[in-house]
């Protein structure tokens, strides 16, 4: 075991190294640099400036030259300085990352905690009216954009019955102490960490559906049936244990997006997270943020199916790395 | 009577003890005191300090803060006004301009603002490593302009040749010496925790969420009425309306939204004022085809600006009859005889040019060469997306052969923004500028510069704007500008389509009179610290 995870992670060097190269040309490839964001499209304004800008953020350097500084300077633990606010990089994922992953952990719980059951219960009374509603609200769920919900959700609860806030992290009005501002962050959270679950709920519950189902066609359940367990032992330990293994997978697999949080859902809602982070380095061809939160998230790809891997042998005996 | 007299000398004291100070912190008596206003704006400044705020999300909170010598200058309102110089003297010969810096102003953090403050900022603007945009506006040539501090209240600017936009050149937000290590601040931790003299002091930044500012009592114009100002970054018009109608934000300015909703509404007030922003068709004057000023002109005859700002402007605008921008001090309104819409005189005119279908091919030519137009613009910048299919069908139906050429953002830095040759690859493009402020010389750098989009130098222009520039007198000035607007109506460079015109919206109960709205400031206020809440 303790072999295959050091080979796994040797493996991921180059590829980690492979994924390096083929981002920092994409973002050279694409039209336009950083010093774009120097200047106001409404206003325009004169090469000369511009030029200053290039030198100044190290521009003008042949893109050979920019690869390797970076590589070296990420490897030293440096991952350099924004070009838009000249922040460290460190810095503006800092201030990020634990509201993407707080929205990205709520709305990752609220969808397990939803899909799970649901999946259960529409397996458990297959191809009966309960499943057919639930099939279907699935297949709504899947299949309803997630910045319309975020604009209908708002127009509703937002504007018109101003329930729940429309905008950000926190009440800008008043600063809160203690638990109120916990319960100020749980009713900002409430709009955007619905949109994000919805999309993942109805998914996950189709999955949770289909590997219970799956599991309880297999031969044990048969057997377990026969040896004369009750449906409630042979459901809840037999078949539940064994079908969640799938979920793992899932949820290996979504962890990198909960840390690089929700492009568009962070945007609508406002949300200070790294979802709006990254949007504004990309049009702002901000190379140092783009290439850590690419990173980051090819890190997180690699560590995610790994731990799934490893959580898989943890959880099924039937599987063995040597 | 001693009595009476006693009383008489307490009241003079009084009275006299309590005048100036109300002179010179404004009339200006807020009615009610305290209150947080939430405006917002699209998302993180990219710096706080003004001397690098360049784009809209930096400006937009830094002229909060900040203040320059005078106000007028780019990005600083449509007039000349004085701001932390009090006064100042010219020379006779034009050479030297004396500033009176006002006495007692004192930086948010209570250090006494002085004329070395002023010093510093401009050497800082100087020095190239700074990448400061400013620096041009303190080069004459290859030469800088001179400083020299006199005394802490009395800041000479010294001149190697008569410069009359010197007062709109130095309207540079100042910068307090004291916060920075060194003349260098490109990395200065001053940029993202600022020290300004304005009406609001900054205190937190929030990044992706919120920035926010604190009344200044000692401003100088007198302690703002509101407490705080929080800054809310909100990217998208549609987004922002949504928050201002869920109650979210107080104030921000809404067009390109639906606005519907602010209308006849009692708990709303929905407010426009002219930007100091134009939207226009410019043409590359060494064009064979649009080369000829008759061509443009009939050009002009033969395009629909009024639809373009209905369509493509939602009706945002108000139609431009001058290439400069209203907030130039020498725009009158009506002074040029407008290019009245009408495609059948726009045909008569492009034949009286010579321009006809002599091979009935559907498309003008004169001798032998087809009026091929290409019109370059940016296809990523939806307003210029919206223009270009108006202004394709109005010149196709001239006989025009157009050619649209939507382009991404490196080929319109490429062919546009960064090309200095005389030589455009368009005939055409579509732009937009402003917040130049009420100074006409800044138009120079396009209308008397064949490396410029339009590649235009009219010898006789070019002169004029020379004049112009080194003019100290003020009528004259006038006169001389005045003749430049009506020269280049006729010559038509580019043509104006027409003045953006933004629409705030606010909640009814905040009063924003005294503060004044504004469209040439990027805020809508020209005095945020006279913003209050109604009880």
């Amino acid at each position: 075991m303790t072999r295959y995870v050091i080979r796994r992670l040797l493996q991921a060097i180059p590829l980690l190294v492979a994924i390096s190269i083929i981002v920092f040309a994409l973002v050279e490839l694409a039209p336009g640099d950083a010093s774009q964001m120097y200047i106001d499209p409404e206003k325009g304004t004169d090469p000369e400036y511009l030029e200053r800008v290039r030198t100044s953020l190290g521009l003008d350097q042949p893109v050979t030259v920019r690869y390797v500084s970076w590589l070296t300077k990420t490897l030293e633990g440096d991952l350099g300085f924004s070009f838009r606010t000249r922040r460290p990089v460190t810095l503006e994922i800092g201030d990020r990352l634990p509201n993407t992953l707080l929205l990205g952990g709520v709305s990752l719980m609220l969808s397990l905690a939803i899909a799970i059951p649901i999946g259960i219960v529409s397996a458990l009374r297959r191809y009966t009216l309960v499943d057919y509603i639930l099939s279907t609200l699935a297949l709504v769920g899947i299949s309803l954009p997630a910045f319309w919900v975020a604009l209908l959700l708002l127009q509703v609860f937002a504007i018109q019955l101003n329930w729940l806030p429309a905008v950000g992290m926190h009440d800008v009005r008043n600063t809160y102490e203690g638990w109120a501002a916990t319960l100020d962050v749980l009713r900002h959270m409430i709009l955007p960490a619905t949109v994000l679950s919805l999309a993942q709920t109805a998914s996950w519950s189709r999955y949770q559906r289909s590997a219970l189902l799956e599991v309880l066609g297999q031969d044990y359940i048969r057997t377990a049936r026969a040896k004369g367990a009750r449906e409630r032992r042979v459901i809840g330990f037999h078949a539940l244990r064994n079908a969640l293994i799938p979920m793992i997978t899932l949820i290996g697999l979504s962890v990198p997006s909960i840390v690089t949080g929700a492009f568009i859902t962070e945007t609508i809602f406002g949300w200070p997270g790294m979802g709006r982070l990254g949007v504004e380095a990309i049009n702002g061809r901000d190379y140092p943020i783009i290439m850590a939160v690419t990173m980051l998230s090819a890190l997180l790809i690699v560590t995610g199916n790994l731990l799934a891997d490893i959580a898989y042998a943890w959880a099924d005996p039937r599987i063995r790395y040597d | 009577m001693r009595k009476l007299l006693l009383t008489l000398i307490l009241l003079v004291t009084l009275v006299g003890g309590v005048m100036p100070a109300a002179a010179q912190g404004d009339e200006f008596v807020c009615p009610t005191q305290g209150g947080t206003m939430v405006v917002s704006y699209g998302g993180d400044p990219r710096t706080l300090s003004g001397l690098y705020a360049n784009d809209g999300n930096s400006l937009f909170v830094v002229t909060f803060m900040a203040e320059p010598l005078v106000l007028g200058g780019e990005n600083w309102g449509d007039a000349i006004e004085p701001a932390l110089a009090e006064s100042w003297d010219i020379s006779e010969d034009g050479l030297e301009y004396v500033f009176h810096l006002r006495q007692g102003v004192k930086w948010h953090d209570g250090t006494e603002f002085t004329a070395a403050d002023v010093l510093f900022t401009f050497q800082a603007v100087l020095l190239e490593e700074n990448a400061i945009d400013w620096r041009s506006n303190l080069m004459q040539g290859d030469v800088p302009m001179e400083f020299e501090v006199v005394d802490d209240y009395t800041f000479k600017v010294i001149l190697s040749q008569p410069n009359a936009t010197v007062l709109t050149a130095l309207s540079i937000p100042i910068v307090p010496a004291h916060a920075f290590t060194s003349l260098n601040m490109v990395d200065a931790p001053f940029n993202t925790n600022p020290i300004a003299t304005g009406p609001f002091k900054f205190v937190e930044w929030n990044t992706g969420e919120s920035i926010t500012l604190e009344a200044n009592p000692d401003y100088w114009r007198g302690a703002p009425c509101l407490d705080r100002i929080v800054v809310r970054f909100i990217e998208g018009a549609a987004n922002t309306a949504n928050a201002i109608l869920a109650g979210e934000i107080d104030y921000a300015r809404v067009d390109g939204a639906d606005v519907s909703p602010f209308q006849d509404n009692p708990d709303f007030v929905l407010q426009e004022a002219s930007r100091d922003l134009m939207r226009y068709v410019g043409f590359n004057t060494r064009s064979a085809t649009v080369g000829d000023p008759a061509v443009r002109r009939a050009l002009a005859v033969g395009l629909d600006r009024e639809a373009i700002i209905q369509v493509a402007g939602g009706g945002y605008g108000t139609l431009a009859d001058s290439l400069f921008n209203k907030a130039v001090f020498v725009y009158e309104a009506g002074r040029n005889p407008q290019y009245v819409y009408d495609p059948a005189a726009a045909q008569q005119m492009l034949t009286d040019a010579g321009w006809t279908d002599s091979d009935g091919d559907g498309i003008l030519d004169k001798d032998g060469v087809p009026m091929h137009v290409r019109i370059a613009y940016s296809g990523t910048w939806s307003l210029m997306q919206a223009v270009a299919p108006i202004v394709y069908d109005n010149w196709r139906a001239l006989g025009v052969d157009v050619e649209l050429a939507a382009l991404d953002d490196s080929a319109v830095y490429e062919e546009i923004y960064d090309n200095v040759s005389t030589e455009k690859p368009y005939d055409a493009m579509l732009g937009g500028w402003g917040l130049f402020g009420p100074e006409p010389d800044h138009y120079r750098n396009y209308y008397a510069n064949a490396t410029a989009f339009f590649a235009y130098d009219n010898p006789e222009i070019t002169a004029l704007f020379e004049q112009g520039r080194s003019e100290t007198n003020p009528d004259a000035r006038y006169e001389i500008y005045k003749q430049i607007d009506g020269l280049l109506w006729q010559e038509l460079p580019m043509i104006p389509i027409y003045q953006a015109v933004g629409a705030w919206a606010y909640r009814a109960d905040l009063n924003i009179d005294a503060a004044e709205l504004n469209g040439t400031f990027l805020t809508g206020l020209k005095y945020s610290g006279r913003v209050y809440f109604e009880q």
